[in-house]
C-alpha cells in the first residue's frame, strides 16, 4: 500500500511548484498545475478506495520512516487506512478537487492567483496527513499545518488591515485548542508510552484502571482541542471572523473539511470517550448548546457569509450531539452530507456576491430569482438540504440518523433540543432564501462570464446534495447493522415528527417573509423590546467577543504594556553598571591596547591553565 | 625503535616554536606561517598516537586538520592582502585601533 | 627508519627556528617548505603513508603555493616588510616565560608516560577510506561545507572593496 503516500505527495508537489514559481507563470498554467496535482491525488484516492472495498481488509498500515526514537518511546511516520480515514480522505480530496475547479473560475484575474492555489494545495496535503496519520503526534503535524493554511488563506487579501487582524484572531483562538491537544498528547505519552491509535485503544482500559484522573484530563483536553478546531462553544468566535477570505476558502476550510477535524479526532479516540462517560455527556451537551445558540444567531444575521458560518456551527453541533450519543457513524454520515451541501452553499454564495458587486448584506438583495436562475436553483437545493427537506435531500437522511441514534440512546432531552434546532434551521434557511431571491429586486446584477469550471463543480455538488448523495457516499463498516438493530418502535413516529417539524419551520418562514401581508407583524416583532434585544445580541455574537475582550485581551494588553518598559531589567542593569563604574573602567583601560600578540598570549595562558587542571584531574 | 615519548616531545617543541613565532613577530605573513607550523605539530601528535594505538582514526583527524589549515590560510592570506592594500605594509599593529 | 625519523625531527625544529627568526619572507617560506617536507618524512617513517603524501600534496603543493603567490603580489619594496620597532625586551621576556611554562607543563605530563617504543604498524589507505565513508561520513560532509565556506569568505574578503 505504498500508494497511500501519493494523496499527500501530489498536492505537496503542487504546493512546492506553485510556491517556488513565485507568480512567474501565467494564471492558466498555475490553475492547470493545481488541478493536475489535486486531480491525480483524487484518482489515486479512488483507486485506493476501490482496492479497499475489493479486498475488504480492516486496516492498512504503511511505515514511512522513524521520526522519534528514544528508548521505548518510538514515533513513526506511519500511515494507516481504515473505513473512517478512507471516508475522510475521499471527502477532503473530492471536495477539494471540486472547489479547486471552481476557484479557477472564481479567482480569475485576481492578484495572487498562484499564491492562492499553492495555499490550497498545501492545505489539502496537510489535511491528508491529518487524516491518514497513524499516531497522535504525526496527526498533530497535520493539525498544525491545517491551522497555518487556514491563517494564510483567511488573510489572503492581506492589504486590508482588518483582514489581517481577523486572520490573527482565528489563528490565536484555534491555538488554544492546539495547546490542549499537545497537553493531551503529553498525558497520553506519560500514561501509555505509545501514541499509536491502536495502542491507545488497547491500553485504554488498563490506563483507566491505573490512573483514572489523568486519563479523564487527557480526554477532556482532547475534547477542548476538538472544540477549538470545530468551532463549538465557547471557542467558536473565530468561525464568523474567518469569512473575510475568498469564498472558495470558506467553502473548503470553514465548511467542508478543516472544521471537521475535531469530529474526526473524537471519533479516532472514541475509546477514551467511551471510558469517560461524563466527558462523553459533555460532548453531547456542548453540541446541543452550540446548536441552539448558533441557530438563534443565524436567525438575525444579515451578512450572507456570516449567516452561513453560523449555520455551519450549528450543523457541527449536530455532529457533536451524535458523538455524545455514541453514534459515530451517524456523525460521520452527517459530516459527509454537510460537506456536500455546505460547499455548494458557499460556492453559490460566492458567485452571488460577485454578481451583486461584492454586496454581502442579504437585506439589500432581493428578487434575484429571475436574474440569476442557475444560482437560484443551486442555492435552493443546498438550502433545502441544509433545512433537511424530507425524502429528497441528503441532509434529511443524515439528520434522521442522528435523531434515531439519540432516541436509541435514550437521551430524550437532547433529542428535543435537536428537534428544536431543526425547526430553527429550517426557519433561518428559508428566511435567507426568501430574502435573497424573492420580493422586489433591490440591486443591480452584474452579468458573470461563465464556462465549464463554473458549471461543472456546482452541478456535481447539486447532484450530491440531493438523495443521490447518500448513495454515493462510501458505505461504512457496520453502519447499517447498527442502525437497523437499534430500530425501536418509535422510529416511524419520530420520522413523521421530524418531517412535520421541518415543514412547520418552512411554513413559518413563508408566513413571515414571503407574504406581503405580514409586513406589519414583522416590523412589530423587530421593533418590540424582545425582538430588538434578540437582534442586537445576535448581531454581536451574544457578547462572546465582548466577554473574551474583557477577560483575556484587555488584561493581557495591560500586562504587555507593563512589560514593555521592562521594570525588572532596570533593576538588573543597575548592579553591573555600578560594578563597572567602580572596577571595570580601570580594567578596560589596561586591556585597551589593541595589540594582537598580547591577546594571543593571554589566550595561550588561559589554555595552559585549563590543560593543567584537566591533566591533574 | 622510535620512542613514543620523544615523538610526542618533538611535536610539542614544534608547537611551542609556532607559538613563539605568533607572539614575537608582527608581520602578518610570519604569523600565518607560524600558525601553519602549530597546526602541523598537532597533526603530527595525532599521527603518533594513532600509530601507537594502531588506529586509522588519527589519519581522519589529520584530514580534518588539513582542511582546516587550508581554509584558515586562504582566509588569512585574503585578509593579509586587504591589509596590504589599505596600509601598504604588513604590520599587524597598524590595524590595532582599539586603544582607549 | 629510526635514524631517518630523528634526522627529520632535527631538521624540522632547526628550520622552524630559522623561520621565526628570518627577516626575508622568501627565505622564511623556503624554511617552512623544508619544515613541511621534514614533517612529511616523519609521517612516512611512522607508517602513515596517506598522511605523509597528503602533507606533501596539500601543504607543500597547495598551501605553500598560495603563500608564495601572496608574497609575490605584496613584495613590491622591502621597506614595508621591515618591522621597524624591533622586538622589545619586555615582549621577549614575556614570550620566554610563556613558552617555558608551556613546555614545562607538557613535559611534566609526558614524563609520566612509561617509555614505550612505537610499534611498526602501517595504516593503509584502505582502512582509512573505509572508515571515512562509513563512520565518519558526516565529518566528510562538514569538511566540504567548511571548505566551501572558506572559499566564499576568501572571495568576499579578497575582492576589492571599492
Amino acid at each position: 500500500m505504498t500508494v497511500l503516500i501519493l494523496p499527500i505527495f501530489f498536492p505537496f508537489l503542487g504546493f512546492l511548484l506553485l510556491a517556488f514559481s513565485g507568480g512567474r507563470w501565467n494564471n492558466k498554467f498555475c490553475a492547470l498545475i493545481s488541478t493536475i496535482s489535486i486531480g491525480s491525488a483524487f484518482l489515486v484516492t479512488m483507486w485506493i478506495g476501490i482496492n479497499f472495498f475489493q479486498y475488504q481488509p480492516v486496516e492498512y498500515h504503511f511505515t514511512l520512516w522513524n521520526w522519534i526514537s528514544i528508548k521505548d518511546f518510538i514515533v513513526k511516520f506511519n500511515l494507516s487506512l481504515d473505513a473512517l480515514s478512507l471516508t475522510m480522505l475521499t471527502i477532503v480530496i473530492g471536495i477539494g478537487f471540486i472547489i479547486n475547479l471552481f476557484s479557477c473560475w472564481y479567482m480569475r484575474g485576481q492578484e495572487g492567483f498562484s499564491r492562492f492555489f499553492s495555499y490550497t494545495n498545501l492545505f489539502i496535503s496537510s489535511m491528508n496527513i491529518l487524516v491518514l496519520a497513524d499516531n497522535l503526534l504525526f496527526m498533530y503535524l497535520g493539525w498544525e499545518l491545517v491551522g497555518l493554511c487556514s491563517y494564510l488563506l483567511i488573510g489572503f487579501y492581506y492589504t486590508n488591515r482588518s483582514n489581517g487582524a481577523a486572520a490573527l484572531k482565528v489563528f490565536i483562538i484555534t491555538r488554544i485548542g492546539d495547546i490542549c491537544l499537545v497537553l493531551a498528547i503529553f498525558i497520553l505519552g506519560f500514561l501509555g508510552s505509545s501514541l499509536n491509535f491502536q495502542d491507545i485503544a488497547l491500553n485504554a482500559p488498563k490506563m483507566a484502571v491505573d490512573n483514572k484522573i489523568l486519563l479523564e484530563w487527557a480526554t477532556f483536553l482532547l475534547l477542548c482541542s476538538a472544540i477549538g478546531k470545530s468551532a463549538q462553544l465557547p471557542l467558536h468566535t473565530w468561525l464568523s471572523e474567518a469569512m473575510v477570505g475568498p469564498a472558495p476558502v470558506s467553502a473548503l476550510i470553514h465548511a467542508a473539511t478543516m472544521v471537521t477535524a475535531g469530529i474526526y479526532l473524537i471519533v479516532r479516540t472514541k475509546i477514551l470517550f467511551v471510558l469517560n462517560s461524563d466527558i462523553l455527556n459533555l460532548v453531547g451537551i456542548i453540541g446541543a448548546v452550540t446548536l441552539l445558540f448558533a441557530g438563534c444567531t443565524a436567525l438575525v444575521q444579515s451578512d450572507l457569509k456570516r449567516l452561513l458560518a453560523y449555520s455551519t456551527m450549528s450543523q457541527l453541533g449536530y455532529m457533536f450531539l451524535a458523538l455524545g450519543a455514541q453514534a459515530w457513524e451517524a456523525a460521520i454520515f452527517h459530516l459527509v452530507t454537510h460537506a456536500f451541501f455546505k460547499a455548494l452553499l458557499f460556492l453559490t454564495a460566492g458567485a452571488i456576491i460577485l454578481a451583486c458587486n461584492n454586496e454581502q448584506n442579504i437585506l439589500k438583495m432581493g428578487g434575484l430569482r429571475t436574474s440569476i436562475p442557475f444560482l437560484y436553483i443551486c442555492f435552493l437545493v443546498g438550502g433545502l438540504s441544509l433545512a433537511s427537506l424530507p425524502l429528497c435531500t441528503s441532509g434529511f437522511f443524515s439528520k434522521e440518523k442522528i435523531f434515531l441514534s439519540l432516541l436509541y440512546h435514550g437521551n430524550i432531552k437532547l433529542l428535543i433540543i435537536a428537534l428544536l434546532g431543526s425547526l430553527i434551521t429550517s426557519i433561518y434557511t428559508c428566511r435567507m432564501i426568501f430574502l435573497i431571491f424573492y420580493g422586489p429586486q433591490k440591486i443591480k446584477v452584474r452579468i458573470l462570464d461563465r464556462d465549464l469550471t463554473f458549471y461543472l463543480p456546482l452541478l456535481v455538488l447539486v447532484i450530491l446534495s440531493t438523495f443521490i448523495g447518500t448513495m454515493a457516499i462510501p458505505p461504512f463498516m457496520n453502519f447499517n447493522q447498527e442502525i437497523s438493530s437499534g430500530k425501536t418502535f418509535l422510529s416511524l413516529e419520530l420520522e413523521l415528527l421530524t418531517i412535520s417539524i421541518v415543514l412547520l419551520g418552512i411554513g413559518i418562514s413563508i408566513f413571515l417573509w414571503l407574504s406581503r401581508r405580514n409586513f406589519v407583524l414583522r416590523t412589530y416583532m423587530s421593533q418590540s423590546s424582545l425582538g430588538r434585544f434578540f437582534i442586537t445580541a445576535g448581531l454581536n455574537g451574544w457578547g462572546f467577543d465582548w466577554f473574551f475582550n474583557h477577560i483575556v485581551v484587555l488584561p493581557y494588553r495591560k500586562i504587555a504594556i507593563l512589560v514593555l518598559r521592562d521594570p525588572l531589567q532596570n533593576i538588573i542593569n543597575k548592579i553591573p553598571h555600578m560594578l563597572f563604574n567602580m572596577v571595570g573602567r580601570e580594567m578596560i583601560k589596561i586591556e585597551n591596547h589593541g595589540l594582537l600578540r598580547i591577546y594571543i598570549t593571554q589566550i595561550i595562558l588561559g589554555l595552559m591553565l585549563i590543560i593543567t587542571v584537566l591533566l591533574l584531574m | 625503535m622510535i620512542s613514543f615519548k620523544i615523538a610526542l616531545t618533538i611535536s610539542v617543541i614544534l608547537f611551542v616554536l609556532g607559538i613563539t613565532g605568533v607572539i614575537l613577530r608582527r608581520n602578518l605573513l610570519f604569523m600565518l606561517m607560524s600558525v601553519e607550523i602549530m597546526l602541523n605539530a598537532s597533526a603530527l601528535a595525532f599521527i603518533v598516537t594513532g600509530t601507537f594505538w594502531n588506529q586509522a582514526e588519527s589519519q581522519i583527524m589529520y584530514i580534518l586538520i588539513l582542511s582546516v589549515a587550508a581554509t584558515e590560510s586562504s582566509i588569512g592570506l585574503a585578509l593579509l592582502l586587504q591589509l596590504y592594500h589599505h596600509y601598504k605594509n604588513m604590520n599587524i599593529d597598524s590595524v590595532s585601533e582599539l586603544h582607549g | 627508519m629510526v635514524l631517518f625519523f630523528y634526522i627529520c625531527a632535527i631538521v624540522s625544529i632547526l628550520m622552524t627556528i630559522l623561520l621565526i627568526t628570518n627577516k626575508n619572507p622568501m627565505h622564511a617560506l623556503l624554511c617552512m617548505l623544508i619544515t613541511i617536507l621534514a614533517i612529511a618524512g616523519m609521517l612516512f617513517s611512522l607508517g602513515a603513508y596517506l598522511a605523509g603524501s597528503l602533507e606533501i600534496i596539500a601543504y607543500a603543493g597547495a598551501i605553500m603555493v598560495i603563500f608564495i603567490f601572496v608574497v609575490m603580489i605584496v613584495n613590491s619594496d622591502k621597506e614595508c616588510n621591515i618591522e621597524r620597532p624591533q622586538i622589545t625586551k619586555k615582549l621577549l621576556f614575556l614570550e620566554i616565560i610563556v613558552s617555558a611554562t608551556w613546555l614545562w607543563i607538557i613535559f611534566f605530563f609526558i614524563q609520566q608516560i612509561p617509555n614505550y617504543p612505537l610499534p611498526p604498524y602501517i595504516i593503509n589507505v584502505q582502512a582509512v577510506g573505509k572508515l571515512l565513508f562509513s563512520t565518519y561520513v558526516v565529518l566528510i560532509e562538514s569538511i566540504s561545507l567548511l571548505l566551501l565556506a572558506g572559499l566564499i569568505v576568501a572571495f568576499k574578503i579578497g575582492c576589492k572593496v571599492r
